[in-house]
């Protein structure tokens, strides 16, 4: 070991860009696969995606391989999976402390949520693209040639790509929340199901009801042909479950004492 | 530059810093001492904005860290060398904030080089480093900026003798050239041979400071005759203000010439006539060290 390199801690002028939101981003994506952990996570997102394109090929009869159904049955599956790499991609920074040095070379905080957001909404396009090329994969494969299986192929994309992104981003809203793995993991998957049940056993809920519920949200744009009414609900819901968790967590997080 | 103006930090109830003031200036490297729990992890993460001041105010270069364009080109943080992601190469990390600062990646290398964490020991994962590893990689992280300031908080924790003779030198160095250091520790010997200025906290509070030179000798001249009578008298009759040690030393208010004209004066025989090498600062840090564990149930420092 020796002291050659150290510095030229002497005094020159200093101002120094801030690092762009770009930058920021692209190491925000570096981060989400530079570990075991990270890495693992999205090849047991491919590896459902792959198993369901069987799934997708083998079941139903001649007549349902649309690239309408293979597509949303595979979208659906995994879009289970985003909120967790949304939770994770907030989340480990705590859990591993490295928010920290995080925050210590960028202290503006909402710079660093911006670039994460950013880098979920990355992933969440390039998992749903590929969720996509599958469906399309199984569609060619198993679809009778006669007729149909590309009828409104069109509107398939966009369906799929919002399913993912509002997925992964109610993770990272929650994770953003909590600040903690666990809990996030927990509430993001328990509290959308629990309030679901409760709405349509409780009568007085039932006009409140599609209103608040998450859980519709992806089926609706799955399944297409939303109406205005669909796509109201699918804002309410968002705001409800995805815009207050990451206002209330971006809020905490301003004040919050980094350890 | 670094200056601590009136920090108080509380937390509910409880006062973790109480009214810490200090300045740090180019070309000194300054010790932050205090037992475990005295608030100098508090006071540090108050200075490079990961934490709010209930009250006062830190700047760095004249301003709050927060403010600072790009903190980590002028401020080099170590706040806690086990906040690394297990699962990251040591190489990994400090590309991360290579590039996060926009600085070339020949430096990852020439960093891993100074602090002894190249070859293989850079492709295996932080969670498989020593503690020592540990703080070699977060001082590297440190630097990777090229900090005019860098702010340490118990970088000697883990490090070997060896070790600690390195860090030494390199922070030596790094204040030669005109750079700042605030490094922090709960051990006194692993700072008073590396701090050119010392504050020292206990209870949140400023306790002492000052230059490492006048604290250290704070307990004035250590001196030992063969004759403790014929000394005693020979300082009272000098009118130099004495304390009577077990040992049958007696420290004395006064340089050692003072001291050394009496006793040649009266003819007494000295054995030893020394500086009591930072008895005073030990005599002051083990009394607050012993305080805090009387009362507090994390007081066990050392």
């Amino acid at each position: 070991m020796s002291t050659a390199i150290t510095t030229r801690p002497v005094a020159r002028p200093t101002t120094y860009p801030p690092t762009g939101l770009g930058r920021l981003t692209r190491i925000e994506l570096r981060k989400a696969v530079d570990t075991r952990a990270g890495r693992w996570l999205l090849i047991a997102v491919a590896a459902i995606a792959i198993i369901m394109t069987g799934v997708a090929i083998l079941a139903g009869g001649a007549k349902d391989h649309t690239f309408h159904r293979s597509a949303g049955l595979i979208q659906s599956v995994i879009s289970v999976l985003l909120p967790v790499i949304g939770i994770l991609l907030v989340t480990s920074e705590w859990s591993q402390r490295t928010a920290l040095q995080t925050f210590a070379l960028v202290p503006r905080r909402g710079r660093i949520i911006s670039a994460k957001l950013l880098a979920g909404t990355g992933i969440s396009v390039v998992v749903a693209v590929v969720a996509l090329g599958l469906g399309a994969v199984a569609t060619a494969i198993a679809s009778h040639p006669a007729g149909g299986a590309w009828h409104n192929a069109g509107e398939v994309p966009l369906g799929g790509i919002l399913v993912q992104l509002l997925s992964l981003l109610m993770g990272m809203a929650f994770g953003l929340a909590l600040l903690s793995s666990a809990p996030a993991i927990v509430l993001s998957f328990v509290l959308p199901t629990v309030w679901a049940a409760l709405a349509s056993s409780i009568h007085a809920l039932h006009g409140v009801q599609p209103w608040l519920d998450s859980t519709k949200t992806s089926t609706y744009l799955l399944d297409g042909d939303l109406s205005a009414r669909h796509w109201a609900q699918i804002g309410v819901t968002t705001l409800i479950w995805i815009a207050v968790p990451l206002a209330a967590g971006l809020a905490r997080l301003r004040r919050h004492e980094i350890a | 530059m670094i200056t601590v103006e009136h920090i108080s930090k509380r937390y509910g109830g409880t006062t973790a810093v109480a009214d810490v003031s200090f300045a740090c200036t180019p070309g000194t490297v300054t010790g932050f001492l205090g037992p475990n729990g005295a608030g100098k992890s508090t006071t540090l993460r108050i200075l490079c904005g990961l934490a709010r001041p209930t009250t006062g105010q830190a700047t760095i270069l004249g301003r709050p860290y927060r403010d600072l364009d790009q903190p980590a080109r002028r401020v080099g943080v170590l706040l806690d060398a086990s906040a690394q992601h297990r699962g990251r190469s040591g190489r990994e990390v400090l590309t991360l904030a290579a590039d996060t600062l926009g600085v070339p990646r020949e430096r990852v290398g020439q960093l891993l080089g100074l602090v002894d964490l190249d070859g293989r020991a850079a492709r295996r994962r932080v969670g498989e480093y020593s503690l020592g590893m540990r703080q070699r990689l977060g001082l590297a992280h440190a630097l990777i900026g090229d900090p005019e300031i860098l702010i340490l908080d118990e970088p000697a924790n883990g490090l070997d003798p060896a070790g600690i003779h390195w860090m030494r030198d390199l922070l030596g160095d790094f204040a030669r050239r005109g750079g700042t250091v605030l490094l922090s520790s709960h051990l006194l010997h692993e700072v008073e041979v590396i701090a050119d200025e010392l504050v020292i906290i206990s209870g949140g509070r400023v306790v002492a400071q000052g230059s490492a030179g006048e604290l250290l000798a704070e307990g004035g001249i250590s001196v030992r005759a063969l004759d403790a009578v014929a000394l005693l008298a020979c300082l009272r009759s000098a009118g130099l203000r004495y304390q009577d040690r077990a040992d049958g030393s007696f420290r004395v208010d006064g340089t050692a010439e003072d001291v050394g004209r009496a006793a040649a004066r009266d003819g007494v025989v000295l054995l030893e006539l020394r500086q009591p090498e930072g008895a005073g600062l030990e005599d002051l840090f083990l009394a607050l060290t012993a305080a805090q564990s009387a009362t507090g149930p994390n007081g066990v420092a050392a």
